[in-house]
């Protein structure tokens, strides 16, 4: 797959709710990073990136919006503006919007870097 | 400024090739430029210092044969943009550059750049 092929995939599943799968688009060593600061920053390989999502799915209490927006692609990275709107168990609302960059190597996503602001999570 | 009218503005500047005024205008004293792993100057800091790094970039560009910027993605007070440069470095071939640029605002003003590409692979 191109790195647009990708892009398209990821937002498409995203924007479905599919999460699951769109980690599918994931390299087996792929590395996801958070704002320095943030607990687990650094996540390598899809086994503990889905674990880490599962851990961050489980404190969610309800969901009450959100948004995955269109990717815009330079050679073999993309980024994808996405918004959220949750109430975490026990940590109150929390609306958030950041910018997620993906790297791209043999049409699978190989790096994920998240930019915002991490006050908002309550920090 | 807010980060929206930041992005603007460096989109507009950098569309007329004035990447030294926007520098000047736009960025914080205190900014920190990073470039990927593996690149010569892979971090940055301080204003004397990328704008040192930038002329020594257009020092060594032959010639530019055109260019692109796309319109910037916001969230919150972070925005992105892909820049993509048709140039000949001086003794090289003739090369499409294509990178995602992360920009983060802080009090009207640019404290925080990261680019995102391959750097390039051995030939």
């Amino acid at each position: 797959m191109t790195t647009q092929e990708v892009a398209n995939q990821l937002a498409r599943l995203c924007k479905e709710g599919k999460y699951q799968e769109a980690y599918g688009l994931y390299a087996e060593d792929a590395v996801s990073v958070e704002m320095p600061g943030v607990p687990n920053e650094v996540t390598k390989g899809i086994a503990n990136i889905l674990k880490g999502f599962e851990t961050w799915a489980n404190s969610i209490e309800e969901s009450h919006g959100g948004s995955v927006g269109d990717p815009v692609v330079a050679g073999n990275h993309f980024t994808i503006p996405m918004t959220s709107d949750v109430t975490f168990k026990g940590m109150g609302r929390c609306k958030m919007e950041e910018l997620c960059v993906y790297e791209v190597a043999d049409g699978k996503i190989k790096k994920a870097s998240f930019f915002y602001d991490p006050s908002v999570l309550g920090g | 400024m807010t980060t929206q009218e930041v992005a603007n503005r460096l989109v507009d500047l950098c569309r007329q090739g004035l990447f030294m005024d926007a520098i000047k205008e736009l960025y914080s004293q205190d900014i920190v430029s990073i470039e990927p792993d593996g690149s010569p100057m892979k971090e940055v800091k301080g204003l004397d210092a990328v704008l040192q790094k930038t002329e020594h970039f257009n020092t060594m560009v032959e010639e530019t044969h055109g260019g692109e910027i796309s319109n910037p993605l916001v969230a919150d007070n972070f925005f992105s943009c892909t820049i993509k440069m048709d140039v000949t470095f001086k003794g090289a071939p003739r090369t499409i550059m294509e990178e995602v640029c992360i920009y983060k605002v802080k009090n009207g003003k640019i404290v925080y750049e990261e680019f995102f590409y391959t750097p390039s692979p051995a030939k």
